[in-house]
């Protein structure tokens, strides 16, 4: 049997956080959480996941700052990041994929059903 | 007037600009901050709905299904809400340029097509008959426009029904007009159309969410670039034709 796939979500909503987690763990992903941008960086540092999902308005540190900080990081190459956020402006989408964001859900147009699609997507790529 | 008054009317209308924004930023604070509950309860609905966390009888499914219509109803206000926000009336900065209308048309159509399709409705789109290259306004806020007139149309339209959209230009006007069949809208609404907040009582006791802010959009823009906006009815179809000049006026 395949390994399961890691994903550490980073998220500050409480009930979010949970939803997400039981619909991930439901379809066999191995997940992990941090509630603020410092904790998840440390969460990043402890064990690279295969996936990370990201939530952009965090406490301490913000997604985008996350994803500057491991733009240029080797370590990171390979691990795919998927920012799901609430905020969907054009210039927000631009700055997420200038960033190494490999694809981009707006959490309240999108149901979880399609995180799920569009994680499986981004493996697939 | 002199120098020292116009200084003054100078500051005072930089003053209100200020304080316009700080009422946009507020406001797009609240919108933001209220889309992550609604988000858990869209979630929730979902997936109580496609049964992961066990099953449920038809009648309770009936009424999840309603409770997650009408969080994505809120969701939709919210959305329009933060649009007119981002372009309400006190963006002042129009910046005009020549630009692809027929592509910026087309492109919308494309957009509202699930949706249409969804509902069995069919998009006519009758092109100019030849190429209009001269039109110049800012993109951005045409496009606001027309995909307000794009939108209501799909939205207000009934299901099995067709939308008739056309472009032309007309000496140095350009025209677009968009006729839908669906909700009617009484004679004695029309003029009430373009008012900030008002929803024409066939429209609020429909399904549709609105927030009344579209068409007042739709109005204010029209208006900056000295164009007209106009509704006919006839029957159970209704039309709106917005022409503006292909050049800005100075």
């Amino acid at each position: 049997m395949d390994t399961p796939q890691t994903i550490l979500i980073i998220e500050d909503d409480d009930f979010l956080r949970s939803l997400a987690v039981t619909k991930l763990q439901k379809e066999g992903f191995n997940v992990t959480t941090a509630a603020d941008g410092e904790l998840g960086m440390t969460a990043l540092q402890e064990n690279k996941p295969d996936i990370l999902l990201l939530d952009m308005m965090l406490p301490k540190v913000d997604g985008f700052e996350i994803l500057a900080n491991i733009q240029n990081d080797p370590n990171y190459a390979s691990m795919k990041k998927i920012v799901f956020s609430n905020l969907g402006s054009e210039e927000d989408i631009r700055r997420g994929s200038e960033l190494g964001a490999e694809n981009f859900l707006i959490k309240s147009r999108s149901t979880l059903d399609e995180l799920v699609q569009k994680i499986k997507d981004t493996l697939n790529t | 007037m002199d120098k020292a008054e116009i200084s003054k009317i100078q500051q005072h209308i930089q003053e209100l600009e200020e304080s316009e924004k700080n009422k946009a930023e507020f406001l797009s604070m609240i919108a933001h901050q209220l889309k992550t509950p609604l988000s858990g309860i869209k979630w929730t609905f979902k997936m109580l709905l496609d049964g992961d966390l066990g099953s449920f009888s038809a009648e309770q499914k009936n009424i999840l299904t309603q409770g997650y219509k009408s969080n994505e109803r809120m969701i939709m206000i919210l959305e329009e809400m933060i649009q007119a926000n981002e372009n309400g009336a006190w963006d002042f900065i129009y910046q005009d340029e020549l630009f692809d209308i027929e592509e910026m048309i087309e492109s919308l159509i494309t957009q509202f097509l699930n949706e249409a399709r969804s509902r069995h409705i069919h998009i006519v789109y009758n092109r100019p008959s030849s190429p209009i290259t001269t039109y110049q306004a800012d993109p951005k806020k045409m496009e606001i426009v027309f995909e307000n007139l794009v939108s209501n149309a799909v939205k207000y339209a009934c299901k099995d029904s067709e939308i008739t959209i056309q472009l032309w230009q007309e000496h140095d006007m350009l025209y677009f007009s968009i006729e839908n069949t669906g909700i009617p809208i009484d004679d004695s609404d029309i003029e009430n159309l373009y008012t900030q907040f008002y929803r024409s009582p066939h429209a609020k006791d429909s399904d549709v969410a609105g927030t009344g802010l579209g068409l007042f959009t739709v109005k204010k823009i029209t208006d900056h670039y000295g164009g007209t906006i106009a509704c006919e009815n006839n029957n159970d179809a209704t039309k709106f034709t917005l022409s503006v000049p292909l050049t800005p006026r100075a």
